[in-house]
Parts: C-alpha cells; structure tokens; sequence
C-alpha cells in the first residue's frame, strides 16, 4: 500500500512542479516595477515602438482614415519612431489587470475623475522632466494642468480637452413648459422654479442626477464646491474629510425641496449616469447636472434632436469656490521605457494637440469630424491659451456643425470660471459614501442631512486615515 | 514490508518435490531499500504513470494556469499591499483588519445574508412545487419544460434590464401599470428600501427558478411508480403522495440543491449591480459588489482578495457544517 501512496504523492508532486515550473515560465519572471525611472533622459533619435490605444472604430469611416493616416505622417517625420494602435479604451474594471498583464498601450485616454486615483497607486508614469523641457507642453493651460500633477507638482498626463461642470437642460421641455430656452437658470433658485414649472406645465422630470456609481457622490461635490464648501481639507500629510459643511448641507436641501418640496424629480431617484442620459435624450428630463461634454453621449450616441440639447454653466451659490472640471487626460504607462516615453508625447502633441497650433491639422480634424457626422466647435475649456484657441475656432469655422449659440451662457462663463480640482485623496471613495447621502434624501422625506454627512464624513475619515 | 516483496510461485512440476516459494527482491538497482521514494518514483515510471502524466498534462495545464494559479495569486494578495506595478509589500493580516473596521462590511454581510433567506423562503420551494405539479400533468410535461427553463436561456444581464424595466417606478412600469389600472398608487419597487431585496429576489427566482425545476423534474421521473400506484390504492390523495413519497424520494437532490442555492445566493452580485447600484441608501449593497468596488473602484486588491478569502472561508465552513447537520438524513 505504502509503494502505491508514494507513487501517487510522487505523481502529485512532479505533476504539482512542473505546473509551477511552467506557470513561472509563462510569467515574465521579472518582478512588477517601473521600467521608466522618472527623469531618466530619453533619447529622440533612438528607434522605438509605442502602442496607442483608441483606434477609430470601423464606423467611423472618416475618423479612421484621418487616424491611419495622421500616423502614416506622423512615422514619415519620426522615421525612428513605429506606431501600433488599437481601438483599447479605459475602463475602471479592466485597467489594472491590463496594466499588470502588460497588455495596455503605451498611452492611452483617461477622464479627469481617475487620474488622481492612478497617480496615487503609482500607476501613471511620471512624465514631469519630458513636459518640462517641451515648448508646447509646457505653455498648456494651467488652469487644467494642475490635475495632472501630485502634491510634490509632478506631472503625470497631458490633458488634452477640458470642460466643467454644467447644467444640461432640454431646451424644447423648456419651450413646452413656457420657459425660455436661451435663459437658462443660473442659480440653485433658478433651477428649482425651472423644475417645478417644467413638471407642472409638462408632466416630465423637472430635475434629476444620477445618484449610484459614485456618480451622486461626484455630483454633490461639485455643489458643494458652488455653495462654497469643500470635501477636504489638505494640511502637509494630514487630510481632513469635510463632508457635514455648510455648502454640502444646502446641497441637499435642494435636492429634498425638488423632491419633496416640487415634487419635481420625478419618479426614479437611483439613476446611473447612462440612464439620466437615457431620459434626457428621450425629453423625458428637463434638467441634470453633468460633465459639460454630454453632447456626444446624448446627441450622437442616444439621438437627442441637437437643437433640444442645452448647456448652461453650473448653477452658483452665493459663496461659489468655483466650477469641478473635466475632460480627457492623455496617460502614459508607468511601464514604458523613457524612449518610448518621449515618442508617445511627441505622438500626443502631433495627434491631439497640434489642431490648437497648427492650421492644416486643424481643418483635417474638423473635416474628418463632420464626414463622420461627428461635432466639431462643442465649447470647451482652452487646453491652450485664450488667444490661441481662438484662432484655431477661426480656423473650423467653416466646419462648426453644433448650434453653439445654444451654449452662449456656458461658453461666456469659461474665461472667469474657476476650475476646482477633484478631493486629492481618495475621491472615488468620498463620492462612494456620498451617493447613499444623495439617494437618502431624495427617497426619504425625513431624511437628516446632518446626520447623513456626519456618518459618511466619518466613513471617508477612516479610509483615509487606514491609507 | 510484505506489500512490497513480489511473490512468485512457480507450477511444480509432476515428478519434483514441491519447493518452496522463492522471494524475489523489488525491480530496481541493488542497494535501493524498497518503499523509499526514489524506488517508488521508479515503480510509478514503470507501471505508466509518464503516460498518464502527458494525458493528464492539458486538464493540469489548464485549471493550474487559469484556476489555481489565481487562486493561488489571490491568497498572496490579501496579505499582500500592492499597486499591480511596483513590488507588492507583505502587511500580514493588515488587509483583513481593514476589511472587518469597514463599517459597509456589516451592511453588505446583512444584505446578502436577508437576499439569502429570502431567495430561500421564496425562490426553494417554487422550483420543487413548479416539477410535482408538471409531473403530474403528464400531457404537458415537455411544453411546460421548455417554458419554465426559457428565463435561463435569456442572458443574466438582459433579464435583470428587463425585470429593471418592469419595475420601474412610474406608472408605465409593468407591475405599477397594473397596480395602476386597479387604482392603487405606484410602488417604488426598487427604491424603497424594505422592497429592494425583496424585488431582486424575485427577479432571481424568475431567472435561475427552471434549472433547479428541470433537475427535479428529472428526479421526479426515476422515482419508481409502484410506489405512487402502492399510494394511490391505499387511498392517497394528491397532496399525501407528494408529501408521503414524493418528497422523502427526492431528498438527496433537495439536500444538494439547497447548499448549492446558499452558496450561490451568497455570492450575489449581478443582479443588485444592475438594478440598484447597491441604492437605495446601500440597502442592497451586497459581499461581492463589496469585493468589486475594493478592486475596482478603488484600486485596493488586498482589501478586495482579503474579504475574497473570507467569504470563501466562511462559505466554506458553511458547508462543512450543512453536510454534518444533514448527514443523518441524506443517509437514511
């Protein structure tokens, strides 16, 4: 018996070794770790590949040609540099693994709302001596760079379009309810007297936000940033949540006297941010807060009529800190080796920035955008200076296809707007907390603000603390 | 040592004296004491165990590097800290300490567990109920299987955005139509927070509800009809023979079923996701969205293997448990 028990535990245990010997042979062997050491020098001139993410889709046939081409000229100027693309997105669930598996692309696009998240955990490479030594990079606004850096003022993407936060409203709800569209409300009195006219006069949603995926939470942020509160506090190393304040109280008081007060939200209070976008588009609310980009989720991807959709700059409190921005970060893979660093900038610079600069890539990419029926002239934060962007809006004009006398008020806010950064420190879990806070008073009528803030304050304290 | 000694009698021959049995030492070099390893590695060799090996290769390949490997992976990551990038950082039991102080942790064990207890009262005994009653509607059985077994053919996530939109809160909801057109006021199925899992529960028994009735149905069908004919001759109404033999008959599958149902109702996770986003006020905040947004929305994969590693502990000692208390009545 006991011949037959070793021969077993002697089959188990080579079979177990050489599955070991195998998996180890199939990983990299190498240990995790930043292959470019942040300011190591890079070499121009020295042959490299670089992989870049957001192919065109098939679909869209103009985009996609403009792309393949933009590299077929931008390798005929780089001869040392070879790109490889692929339609890859960010996606928050898949990131990491693609990360640590090696399989994202040397750069690659992510929204305002993570890379602070990314630069925290150390997975976004530390581009600041390429951005500092660049002509064009270097002179980027600095009213939108600064959320690209950490404390210490290490930069870490290129932002390459900005917006802020605005009120999305349906101007023909606005027609209906026998408001007028070109005056949208600019104050939090405003916007509710909208709701409840818009509700009474059309029997749709007055106002609404979206209120899970940490988006109620993001949301209730940038109020509060408009009542003049913020959600931290930084002193050196030490944050301090600050979440039971007066701006974050009011917040919430809005949001109970549209529910309850109007009675003007509607009948569902746990809307995702695709399903507010849903009922917009279908005219079914009148108005949300979001990112002032929702032209293209609404309009191209959901089919709003484009002369229903309307922007407004975000509704103001009276001690207004300012407006939460957004927009899309160019990242850049902490795996990356400094040559190929420096040849996905030049990349950057060449494909999305020198539309700014640059007259004949501006005319390529507003041509190319409307033989894809995509928008050309949205408003948007200048990712250069004042004067620049505004040649480069003279030179699309031509091409401008979105009725952009529709966002004058948004557009007039940008040059005074104050952009307020997102919480340093763990934003992602400060809106997690806040979105039950946000659901709460819009499902219960007896909901305490107080109460509510003081418990998720304390919840985000202690995930700060715990690091 | 007598297991390992081979022994050889040879026939005696008609004439010679009988001999005595001749032992003959192990196959191997000299000196190598039999039993040790090498000896038996030798032995296995011998007797086909490479052949086996090299068939047995692909299945080892595949679970090891796409099963356990994982496995394997997440146990070191709940002790672990890490980014995916630099050099992970042992923090010992820190992971899981974190993980016990989150005050959600609670909320999340009480939701999945009440989603559980519900998805037992309500979603256990339908599928039992649903099979005696198509086993005795011997006519129908075959389109009364199709139509309790087509909720599983429609993928998980389309059938939790239809359930989603049947329960939407206005009026033009499915159910709140109804309601509507019986003159009572729409319901927030989804919103209020005592209907919530409850609501989810349903939608679940809807869609998971014709597997569990197609395995019964199957038992149903090996159950020996003597034994219903015996039942039926002494009298037995309907509701006796389901009681009397019925049920006793399919106790070893209800007994497998139920812990397969426990352990699947605690790891729910789509449907909450989908429907509420965990909302309202994290009344449906479940175990696994918990893992998710530590992973995921955080970043924080210690944190999210840690709680991993207890569920699957708890899970585990669960089981241990429902097979010793229920031993004695699958035996008998």
């Amino acid at each position: 018996m006991r011949q037959r028990r070793w021969s077993r535990v002697g089959g188990v245990v080579s079979s177990l070794a050489l599955v070991g010997v195998l998996v180890t042979g199939c990983s990299d062997g190498a240990a995790p770790g930043t292959e470019a050491q942040a300011g190591a020098a890079c070499d121009p001139e020295a042959d490299v590949t670089i992989t870049v993410g957001e192919r065109p889709t098939s679909d869209q046939a103009a985009t996609l040609e403009a792309w393949e081409n933009a590299i077929a000229a931008f390798e005929e100027l780089h001869p040392n540099i070879t790109i490889e693309d692929e339609e890859t997105k960010y996606d928050v669930s898949t990131f990491s693994a693609l990360l640590v598996g090696g399989t994202l692309p040397t750069t690659l696009q992510v929204p305002f709302t993570d890379i602070q998240a990314l630069i925290a955990r150390g997975q976004a490479a530390d581009i600041t001596t390429y951005v500092e030594d660049d002509e064009v990079l270097s002179q980027l606004n600095p009213q939108v760079t600064g959320v690209t850096q950490n404390a210490d003022g290490h930069t870490f993407g290129v932002v390459r379009a900005a917006y802020t936060m605005g009120l999305v409203y349906d101007r023909a709800l606005f027609e209906q309810a026998g408001l007028d569209p070109d005056a949208p409300p600019a104050t939090w009195d405003e916007v509710l007297d909208a709701a409840a006219t818009i509700s009474e006069k059309t029997g749709e949603t007055g106002f609404i936000i979206p209120t899970t995926g940490n988006v109620g939470g993001w949301l209730l942020t940038s109020m509060a940033y408009s009542n003049g509160s913020l959600v931290q506090e930084q002193d050196g190393d030490t944050t301090t949540v600050t979440l039971d304040t007066p701006g974050m109280r009011e917040s919430l008081e809005f949001l109970h006297d549209v529910r309850w007060g109007q009675d003007a939200a509607g009948d569902n209070f746990l809307h995702d941010n695709n399903t507010v976008r849903d009922d917009l588009a279908a005219g079914y609310v009148g108005q949300s807060l979001n990112g002032a980009n929702l032209y293209n989720s609404v309009v191209i991807s959901r089919g709003m009529p484009a002369e229903d959709f309307g922007l407004a700059p975000f509704p103001a409190g009276d001690d207004a800190l300012g407006v939460l921005g957004g927009g899309n970060i160019q990242w850049f893979s902490p795996k990356a080796t400094p040559d190929q660093l420096c040849a996905a900038l030049e990349w950057t610079k060449y494909y999305f920035l020198d539309r700014y600069v640059d007259e004949e890539a501006a005319t390529t990419w507003a041509e190319s955008q409307v033989a894809d029926d995509l928008p050309v002239g949205l408003p948007e934060v200048p990712v250069v200076s004042e004067e620049q962007y505004e040649t480069f809006l003279g030179w699309i004009e031509p091409q401008v296809n979105v009725p952009r006398e529709n966002y004058q008020a948004y557009i007039d806010s940008l040059p005074d707007a104050t952009i307020v950064p997102e919480p340093a420190v763990k934003a992602q879990e400060l809106y997690a907390a806040l979105d039950p806070v946000a659901q709460a008073v819009l499902t219960r009528e007896d909901a305490d603000p107080a109460e509510l803030l003081q418990a998720a304050q304390a919840q985000v304290q202690d995930l700060v603390d715990a690091g | 040592m007598r297991e390992n000694i081979v022994t050889v009698t040879a026939p005696p021959a008609a004439d010679a004296p009988p001999t005595p049995p001749r032992e003959v030492a192990p196959r191997g070099r000299a000196g190598r004491r039999p039993g040790s390893p090498a000896a038996a590695l030798l032995s296995w060799v011998r007797g086909g165990g490479v052949g086996t090996l090299v068939m047995f290769l692909p299945l080892l390949l595949t679970f090891g590097y796409f099963a356990w490997w994982p496995i394997a992976k997440s146990l070191i990551l709940a002790f672990q800290r890490t980014d995916l990038i630099t050099e992970p950082t042992w923090v010992g039991l820190s992971n899981f300490e974190r993980v016990l102080a989150d005050p959600l942790l609670w909320t999340a064990l009480g939701n999945t567990a009440w989603f559980a207890v519900l998805a037992l009262v309500i979603g256990f005994p339908l599928p039992i109920l649903m099979a005696v009653v198509m086993a005795e509607l011997r006519r129908t059985r075959q389109i009364t299987s199709v139509l309790a077994y087509l909720p599983v053919i429609i993928p998980p996530v389309v059938s939790v955005l239809l359930w989603k939109q049947f329960y939407e809160p206005s009026g033009t909801g499915l159910f709140n139509s109804a309601l509507t057109a019986l003159g009572i006021e729409p319901v927030g199925w989804l919103q209020e927070p005592a209907l919530a899992i409850p609501s989810i529960v349903i939608q679940s028994t809807w869609a998971s509800a014709g597997t569990a009735t197609i395995i019964y149905l199957a038992a149903l069908m090996s159950i020996r009809t003597e034994l219903y004919d015996a039942a039926e001759v002494d009298g037995a109404s309907i509701l006796q023979r389901t009681w009397h033999v019925t049920l006793p008959q399919l106790r070893g599958v209800i007994l497998l079923m139920l812990l397969l149902q426990l352990i699947g109702t605690m790891q729910v996770f789509t449907e909450p996701f989908v429907m509420t986003g965990g909302g309202p006020e994290n009344r449906t905040v479940t175990l696994l969205m918990l893992v998710y947004n530590y992973a995921f929305l955080s970043g924080d994969f210690g944190k999210a293997t840690a709680l991993s590693l207890l569920l699957a502990v708890g899970l585990g000692l669960l089981s241990a448990v429902y097979l010793r208390l229920t031993r004695k009545w699958s035996e008998s």
